[in-house]
């Protein structure tokens, strides 16, 4: 019996077949049947980990570590080092103004703490600072984000990278369309290359929703990789933080009933404009 | 068990006031397993057997790794030391001065009577077993995982698969292999530590005790040296703790046959402490070797 990490959906454009009864020229009922892509919430299922797959898990990222560095790739602690014996990855600019404003918080912070009181100029001086601090942090991680992509390239980066889409390809499982309550495994159960390669058909054939549920995938595993233990609550976060970030948007198609209901939407909205627009009148001819 | 004999400190404590806990002990080796009474089974006290197929399972799955492709301890550790060198001579020579420290000053500090000298040692002792431990999981941490190290963890875990029982006959196991391997980390995690609980009143000191008792010394000196009169079969299905006592008491039957002490071994009575009666019988037989040593 598989237990589960979490679970989310990704809509897809289905075709439904509407029907409507209508008389005919010669007065008998005809159905008329129009097919409309409409949107269908699919669900996807993260296998919790047994013992057995976290101990794989660890195996595969050795493996692919131990490639990495017999293929020249580099260690994070090689890069660190070797941009150390060059004087560091800043700029000599990057350097006076890092150090600028790490002196400026220091200055600040001390400013902070020396003030007293609880009136309103004291508590506006306060906010004052404490802004002047958020914007040095955020200049110093803007500084330093800059140069996080020399750790890209390294022999634990990639291992991490390829760790992840084998936990992917682990953990996966997609709602049969048949049986609503049965999870199947989405890159079948065969071999690692087997669902490697049913992954790599995926990416590359598959349309619009494949490919935003291959993402979501990837997002999710990654935040439970990178962030080990994950609670429901946490998926929660992890949803509401892809659907930021996501532009993932599905136009469906509307039907006779959906089409007269929104006219009707609309005609009301104008009819109470322009009642709006007429009492506004109204009261500026009666001002005058 | 052992919680309660923790509770006696050996240097004060009379020997019949743990007499009871050494004999329930005793009777546990005797018949080669613990009964968990919360859980209703069986712990088998392994023996060379059971050893030899869990090292059977390490030594196949260190070779499955290794033509997986997963590095030896060897090739990492040469590539932190020389390669990436985070990891230098000067962090190996800290371990070792640290272990030298404690192997040369442990026997001094067991011996030393002035309080203040002792607690003084006992830091020092303490803070090199810390910066050993320390320096240890952060070589580990820099190794990585390596094919020896995590067949010897995975291996590790079969002594649960071959120790746990649902009878006393020790025919029905717990799991069988497949049922073992599918089980979660937080319920093997729950076995360990009752394995653990169970079996941590087998230390060599509560050996060495229960080796100097009346009723293991009386035993032994009716079975003449022969293991296979004193536990009824053959030396080689003896249990670790089974062997453990058995070495132990033909020693001490071998103190008492060669003893030149015209007094004999210690009574038992009312006053006699477990520690009077362990150190008679260690001292004994370092004069015996001494003694025939010199005369060879």
């Amino acid at each position: 019996m598989k237990k589960w990490l979490c679970e989310f959906t990704v809509d897809k454009l289905v075709d439904v077949n509407k029907s409507k009864k209508e008389k005919g020229e010669d007065g008998k009922e005809i159905t008329i049947t129009r097919t409309l892509k409409k949107n269908q919430p699919v669900s996807f299922k993260l296998q919790k980990p047994t013992r057995r797959q976290f101990e794989d898990g660890e195996l595969y990222y050795a493996i692919k570590l131990s490639e990495g560095i017999k293929a020249g790739l580099l260690t994070t602690a090689q890069v660190s080092k070797r941009y150390e014996n060059d004087g560091g990855v800043y700029t000599d600019a990057e350097k006076s103004r890092l150090r600028e404003l790490r002196n400026d918080i220091a200055e600040l912070q001390g400013e902070y703490f020396k003030l007293e009181g609880d009136d309103e100029e004291i508590d506006q001086e306060k906010i004052r600072i404490l802004s002047h601090i958020n914007d040095a942090r955020t200049e110093i991680s803007d500084i330093e984000n800059v140069h996080q992509y020399i750790y890209d390239q390294t022999a634990e980066v990639k291992a991490r990278n390829k760790t992840i889409l084998w936990w992917i390809l682990s953990m996966a499982h997609q709602q049969n369309a048949k049986n609503k309550n049965q999870f199947l495994e989405m890159f079948g159960k065969g071999e690692l290359d087997d669902r490697l390669d049913s992954y790599d058909r995926l990416e590359e054939m598959g349309d619009d929703f494949t490919q935003e549920a291959l993402k979501k995938l990837a997002y999710y595993v990654s935040y439970w990789y990178v962030s080990k233990n994950v609670s429901a609550e946490d998926f929660k976060t992890v949803e509401s933080l892809y659907e930021q970030s996501s532009d993932y948007k599905l136009i469906e198609d509307k039907d006779e009933e959906e089409k007269a209901e929104e006219k009707a939407e609309e005609k009301a909205e104008e009819t109470e404009n322009e009642s709006k627009e007429q009492s506004e009148e109204k009261l500026v001819e009666e001002a005058n | 068990m052992d919680q309660y004999l923790d509770t006696f400190n050996d240097a004060n404590s009379k020997v019949l006031d743990q007499y009871d806990a050494l004999r329930a002990i005793w009777g546990d080796i005797l018949q080669g397993f613990s009964y968990c009474m919360d859980e209703d089974v069986y712990i088998k006290h392994l023996d060379d057997i059971d050893h030899s197929q869990i090292a059977k399972i390490q030594t196949s799955l260190t070779y499955k790794f290794l033509k997986m492709g997963v590095p030896t301890r060897a090739e990492r550790l040469d590539f932190i030391l020389n390669e990436s060198e985070e990891w230098t001579q000067d962090d190996e020579d800290e371990i070792t001065s640290a272990e030298y420290f404690i192997s040369d000053n442990t026997e001094t500090y067991e011996t030393m009577a002035i309080p203040e000298q002792k607690k003084a040692l006992g830091k020092g002792l303490q803070e090199a077993r810390d910066v050993i431990r320390k320096k240890k999981i952060e070589r580990e941490t820099k190794i990585g995982v390596v094919a020896e190290t995590k067949a010897e963890k995975m291996a590790n875990n079969y002594h649960i698969y071959f120790a746990f029982y649902k009878d006393s006959e020790l025919k029905q196991r717990m799991w069988s292999r497949e049922e073992f391997e599918e089980l979660e980390d937080n319920e093997l995690t729950k076995w360990i530590m009752k394995y653990n609980q169970e079996t941590s009143c087998f230390k060599n000191k509560n050996l060495k005790k229960i080796a100097a008792m009346p009723f293991t010394i009386n035993s032994a000196s009716y079975c003449k040296d022969h293991g296979m009169f004193f536990f009824g079969k053959p030396i080689t299905r003896f249990s670790t703790y089974q062997l453990g006592i058995f070495t132990k008491v033909m020693r001490n039957t071998f103190v008492l046959r060669e003893t030149k002490n015209k007094s004999g071994s210690p009574e038992i009575n009312n006053e006699l402490k477990i520690k009077d009666l362990v150190d008679w019988y260690d001292m004994e037989y370092s004069v015996i070797i001494a003694a025939n040593n010199s005369a060879k």
